[in-house]
């Protein structure tokens, strides 16, 4: 028996995709919590990369999905069933369904019609400024949204004691019931659609399984039945949960087929084996007729143009609030919200608690998409001398900052609106804001009634939310408005160079001649 | 009487007061400093110097006992930024405790930045840790209790780490600062570390809640740590600029009298100061410094 054989590559598949869902999990959930990159995991999803590809506008930076590509074309979409993460977990809800109600799975015609008019108009949708349909059609940031959603939530209930949620404490506790409901609902949805109509998602609404698809297509080896051995028993369509073997015709339909290769171990005969493409003839797959390509070129027209007009329409309502705080790495609000897709990595790895998935802070077109809350019951602050979310970031709505250049990093200005100041107004003696400043922007200058008040230096302040989150008044009395366009602010050590330092006591010779102030 | 009598009574009587007068020494506290003021010297070594002189660890810990040592470990900050207590001196403490006999040492603070990254960036952890004391993460609610303050003019409730509920003898050690609000950071201060939700203190304003913090539980020994010393943009500070190197020491029982001296340390008038002239006027503790008996040390 060959180590290689298709049979082992099957089981490998299982261990291999198995190890990837769990790390996922892990990473997402804040179970583990990474200490900079997770580059090993995160840099081998489709489109997190082609998003990248299109935020940095060069190749340099899809050499992963370069990679993804050359499998594919090689031997198919090998990514859907070892790699992606939402993959994996269909997988696990279908054959725990099937296995519970016995049901037997059968052949089902791929709908390339509905597949092809899907995509396109994702693809009109995503280039007019809706990343909205990538964060909800796209298999990895869906994923995201469930383990930090649904799994971190729970864990955060139920396991306290873990270590590292010991530590972090309440910072991991954000925004729980929202988040919950949120990524609850798109787990419900997708798990009723896997139990009903197995892989059906990603044979259909998936972005990167329509063009992984397109690719295997063209691939160079293929999976298929061998009409002299096989002897009709039917094992294998029963057991494919992408719906693409027709053992009847002896036919599995390649470009919804992900490789997961449980038909080659089921084989009582070993009748289903690797062909190179040449030999394997074009009939074997359901390629489309003349008739249903007049279908896909409708569908596909009609689609396009309807998303475009909804999308040339509804952008005018789409107006994104001028004070939304875009995350450190942003650049810009707007350049944010055209690459990120809400996989909410950065979220559960956020040592502050303050990144956190928008509900109006953005304005419907950003909807669940990161931004930075350090107002109300949930809130959280951005940690001075972190700058994970920048390095995490898998699709380069992030872009890379060091530590320095992230403590120069202005995403918004405190405002102090004195109305609401408890100094201010009653002359308590507080100075929260002006405690956890870590830029130094903050000095406490005399206030009217006797209590020091805080007066804000617009040249150093970063927007980094810490004296908005100490705020001990509702309404703050000190807020962050977010900046359209992250600037640098002035280096603080310089700042401080042209003061001049205080200085304490030299000895204790003042303890010679005391007398009591009154 | 005649004068061999006279001379033998004197003599004896002199002896007698000389030998009460002793044993009183031992056993009074009262004939020890109320507190000790060091200068010029590493912390570990003024605090060795200064424990003498305050009667040594064993006046404030009993063999078998849990203490707990609260050091200022608020803020995500190397040593050398002063921001946080000295982690040398919170490690000569905890052995020292040990030597004195205690059965555990716990070490925590309720950090204003991220927990883990201020007990890493400190020091403080680490140095904790190898002197044998136990390192607790104060960042999770369920370990404070809900506790009533009696005798509470702002703040009639509070929650407190439990740590500190259920110990024998609590030793402060915080590190002295300019406070931008509060005008200093102390020994009374650094108590704010010991509480879940600081932003009520702040609300019901400084000045009056940290005083209520100390009535319901005094320190038994206050070492403020002022080798280094954030003199501006404190209490978090974050430029070397600010910080100053005073290598001076504060050992006491009493916090508002650590406080009372540690506004001279800075050069300051202890009316600027609210919350200490308001502990003071509530009989928490002697802010009067010709009230008290100083002990000065030049090192």
């Amino acid at each position: 028996m060959k180590i290689f054989s298709l049979k082992n590559l099957g089981r490998l598949r299982l261990v291999f995709s198995g190890v990837f869902l769990l790390t996922f999990t892990a990473l997402f959930s804040g179970f583990i919590v990474f200490k900079s990159d997770a580059f090993l995991i995160t840099h081998w999803q489709v489109m997190p990369r082609v998003l990248t590809a299109v935020a940095l506008s060069g190749l340099s930076t899809i050499s992963a999905m370069l990679v993804i590509a050359m499998v594919t074309a090689f031997c198919g979409r090998i990514y859907c069933s070892w790699i992606c993460p939402l993959g994996l977990l269909q997988d696990l809800i279908e054959r725990l369904s099937h296995k519970i109600s016995g049901k037997k799975r059968r052949y089902r015609k791929a709908n390339l019609p509905l597949r092809l008019a899907v995509f396109i108009a994702v693809a009109i949708l995503l280039f007019n400024g809706f990343i909205l349909v990538m964060a909800y059609l796209e298999p990895y940031s869906l994923f995201g949204k469930i383990a930090s959603g649904v799994i971190h939530a729970v864990l955060v209930l139920f396991n306290q004691s873990t270590l590292e949620l010991e530590q972090n404490g309440s910072n991991f506790i954000y925004n729980a019931t929202f988040f919950l409901a949120i990524s609850g609902g798109i787990l419900l949805a997708l798990a009723v659609i896997s139990a009903w109509f197995g892989r059906i998602f990603c044979n259909t609404l998936c972005p990167a399984g329509t063009l992984l698809s397109a690719i295997a297509a063209k691939s160079g080896r293929r999976l298929n039945i061998d009409p002299e051995l096989c002897v009709n028993c039917g094992k294998c369509e029963q057991l494919c949960n992408a719906n693409c073997i027709n053992a009847a015709e002896h036919k599995i339909d390649f470009l919804n087929c992900f490789m997961c290769l449980e038909c080659v171990s089921a084989c009582p005969k070993n009748a289903i084996k690797m062909y190179r493409r040449r030999k394997s003839d074009l009939q074997n797959i359901d390629m489309p007729d003349q008739q249903d390509r007049r279908k896909i070129l409708i569908a596909a027209g009609v689609a396009g143009v309807s998303a475009w007009g909804v999308s040339k329409l509804v952008n005018k309502a789409g107006k994104v609030p001028d004070d939304a705080i875009a995350p450190p790495g942003a650049g810009s609000v707007e350049k944010f919200l055209a690459t990120c897709t809400g996989c909410g990595l950065c979220v559960s790895n956020c040592p502050g608690g303050c990144l956190q998935p928008a509900s109006g802070e953005y304005g419907w077109k950003g909807f669940m998409l990161p931004t930075m809350k350090f107002s109300g019951k949930t809130a959280g602050k951005c940690e001075y001398e972190c700058a994970k979310c920048s390095n995490l970031c898998p699709t380069g709505a992030l872009q890379k900052l060091t530590r320095p250049e992230k403590k120069r990093c202005r995403i918004g200005m405190a405002y102090f609106y004195p109305d609401n100041c408890l100094a201010y107004v009653q002359g308590k003696s507080c100075g929260a804001c002006q405690e956890h400043c870590p830029t130094a922007a903050l000095t406490m200058i005399p206030g009217p009634k006797g209590a020091t008040i805080p007066s804000v230096n617009q040249d150093l302040c970063i927007g980094c939310g810490n004296c908005e989150y100490a705020c001990p008044v509702t309404p703050k009395a000190i807020r962050v408005k977010g900046l359209k366009k992250h600037t640098q602010a002035a280096d603080k050590n310089q700042y401080a160079e042209q003061q001049t330092a205080k200085t304490p006591q030299e000895g204790l010779d003042f303890l010679q001649n005391l007398t009591d102030e009154e | 009487m005649n004068r061999r009598d006279f001379l033998k009574t004197t003599f004896l009587g002199i002896l007698a007061s000389g030998a009460a007068g002793r044993v009183l020494q031992a056993a009074d506290p009262t004939a020890l400093p109320d507190l000790v003021a060091l200068h010029n010297s590493t912390p570990e070594a003024m605090f060795a110097r200064g424990m003498q002189a305050i009667g040594g660890m064993e006046r404030f810990v009993k063999k078998g006992s849990t203490v707990v040592v609260k050091p200022n470990i608020a803020w995500d900050q190397p040593p050398e930024f002063a921001a946080n207590t000295n982690p040398e001196l919170v490690a000569a403490i905890v052995k020292s405790v040990y030597q004195a006999g205690a059965a555990s040492v716990i070490v925590f603070d309720h950090s204003c930045d991220n927990g883990p990254a201020c007990y890493r960036k400190s020091g403080i952890a680490e140095a904790a840790e190898n002197a044998g004391a136990k390192v607790l993460h104060a960042t999770n609610k369920k370990h404070y209790r809900k506790v009533t303050i009696p005798n509470a003019k702002v703040m009639s409730e509070a929650e407190i780490f439990e740590a500190i509920l259920d110990c024998d003898t609590f030793i402060n050690v915080p590190i002295l600062k300019h406070h931008g609000g509060a005008r200093m950071s102390a020994a009374m201060k650094n108590l704010m570390g010991i509480v879940w939700d600081r932003r009520k203190m702040h609300r019901a304003g400084l000045g009056d809640s940290i005083p209520d913090l100390l009535s319901f539980r005094k320190p038994d020994l206050n070492i403020l740590d002022a080798y280094r010393m954030i003199m501006d943009h404190g209490p978090r500070g974050g430029t070397l600029k600010d910080v100053a190197l005073g290598k001076f020491m504060l050992i006491s029982p009493d916090a508002v009298a650590t406080d009372a001296v540690a506004v001279k340390l800075m050069k300051y008038k202890a009316s600027e100061v609210q919350y200490l002239i308001r502990a003071a006027e509530r009989k928490l503790g002697e802010r009067k410094l010709s009230q008290l008996k100083i002990a000065s040390i030049e090192m």
